[in-house]
């Protein structure tokens, strides 16, 4: 054995390293390998949050769209085809991907496939029973939802009265039993000024904190969504007070791109088997139910013109002055305005908003605002 | 060690990329990334092999030394049982 093959110094070990994690998603760009992925078990929910994007809660879900959704079977089918194209982090989602009667099943077949696997949830029938079933099948951890600090201002969002206590029950059940949870909150004009309490109230409960104020349309074309998106003032409020710490540094690197990782290292599965770049840009790239993932994957035209894509297409961005704050999102931008390269005026806004937090706190402690 | 057979953790989520396998912890706390023997040697603790038949399996495919390749495989499991990667079954 040479030294670069022996099994005593085979093992690379740097827990929690982000520098190893960014090593793989290089890799997995690399070779096209769709590292994480989520699955829509199905467009249900329990509750009828007013930014939902799956589709207009004011009214029901009708029985087509029910009746078309992935079965069981098809399921296990896109895990297994999932496995064996080389996905590692595997999240389901919703609706509400806890109303699926055979979640904790998906849940332990994706184990046997050796999954990391997360459940997005709104966290409002996380009983400490289904919170046991789920950590005896192994979850990794729970994404869950929360949308203000106190119960009128959640449930005037989710419009279910009692979903604010059930959810934050459903937290302290998935803390209890150890299962690591990450609150994620969209920051929106009605709960701007309690994202502070918010935050405290996650970290205080040995939570991950996920802060967006980013809003898309829905998949069935209406925008009554973005009604809610947090104003300017607002967001200046948050940047500079409660998430002045968490802002990334402007990256002012020229060449610093505008793309993520959809449909490289990165795919989305809809409830009714199309498969996306991302879950977040729904654009149809083929169905699982005429073709196999590792087909879809390799050939599908949209897929492969969003792999084409150099900065020089992102026309609008490319010599934009503040796309070194920029948080952009192409399945964002794309869902609001049809255009997967262009720009979207919220999340300009966004930007510069950023950069004048950044270079208010640079040049307060240097001078120099840069 | 010799006499029992060799498993992956329960806990332990891996897949082979790029031809060397990756580990990552349930929690997440740890990841692994191995090099092409030791994704083999991963391979193997399939749970139908003891050290020893993984060591004669290692020494085939990769033209080594008996005591080497044996002396290596149980440095990698104790470390890896250590870690709660593997575990043993008598
Ligand atoms: S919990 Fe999620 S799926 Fe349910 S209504 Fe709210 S945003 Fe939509
Ligand atoms: S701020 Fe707007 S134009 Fe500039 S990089 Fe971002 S999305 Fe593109």
């Amino acid at each position: 054995m040479t030294t670069t093959t022996q099994p005593s110094e085979a093992t690379v070990q740097e827990p929690s390293s982000h520098r190893l994690f960014a090593k793989l998603v290089r890799t997995a760009d690399r070779q096209n390998i769709p590292l994480t992925a989520s699955i829509e078990l199905t467009q249900r929910c329990n509750l009828a949050c007013v930014h939902c994007y799956n589709f207009d809660r004011s009214r029901p879900l009708s029985r087509d769209s029910l009746a078309q959704e992935l079965q069981p079977s098809e399921i296990y089918d896109i895990i297994d085809q999932l496995a064996e194209a080389g996905c590692l982090f595997l999240s389901f989602t919703g609706g509400e991907a806890l109303m699926h009667p055979h979640l904790n099943d998906f849940v332990v077949h994706a184990r046997s496939r050796h999954f990391v696997v997360k459940i997005k949830t709104n966290g409002a029938t996380l009983t400490e029973r289904k919170v046991g079933q789920l950590a005896a099948a192994q979850v990794a951890g729970f994404d869950i939802s929360l949308y203000g600090a106190d119960a009128s201002t959640h449930d005037a969002f989710t419009l279910v009265d009692g979903s604010f206590d059930r959810t934050m029950e459903g937290i302290r059940h998935a803390r209890r039993s150890g299962i690591p949870v990450r609150v994620n909150m969209c920051a929106t004009r009605h709960n701007a000024d309690q994202i502070e309490r918010m935050i405290e109230m996650a970290e205080s409960r040995g939570c991950g904190v996920g802060v967006t104020p980013f809003l898309t349309a829905r998949y069935d074309g209406t925008d009554s969504s973005l009604d809610h998106r947090v104003e300017r003032k607002q967001l200046e409020r948050i940047y500079s007070g409660p998430l002045r710490d968490f802002l990334p540094k402007p990256d002012f690197d020229p060449k610093r791109s505008v793309q993520c990782g959809c449909a490289r290292t990165n795919c989305g599965i809809s409830a009714t088997g199309d498969v996306y770049p991302c879950i977040g840009a729904p654009i149809p790239s083929g169905n699982l139910r005429r073709q196999s993932f590792a087909e879809i994957w390799k050939d599908s035209p949209e897929l492969n013109r969003i792999r084409r894509l150099e900065l020089e297409d992102f026309r609008s961005c490319v010599t934009c002055p503040t796309r070194p704050s920029c948080m952009r999102s192409s399945g964002v931008v794309y869902s609001n305005t049809g255009n997967y390269t262009g720009a979207e005026s919220f999340t300009c806004m966004d930007a510069e908003v950023r950069m004048a937090v950044h270079r208010e706190r640079t040049s307060a402690t240097s001078g120099d605002p840069e | 060690m010799t006499d029992a057979k060799i498993r992956h953790s329960e806990e332990v989520a891996f897949r082979v990329i790029d031809g060397s396998a990756v580990l990552v912890t349930s929690n997440e706390a740890a990841l692994y990334w191995l090099n092409p023997v030791a994704t083999r040697i991963w391979e193997l603790a399939d749970g139908s092999r003891r050290a020893t038949e993984i060591s004669d399996a290692i020494c085939e495919e990769f033209e080594v030394d008996g005591e080497r390749a044996l002396s290596d495989v149980n440095d990698m499991i104790a470390a890896f049982v250590e870690k709660q990667l593997l575990t043993q079954n008598a």
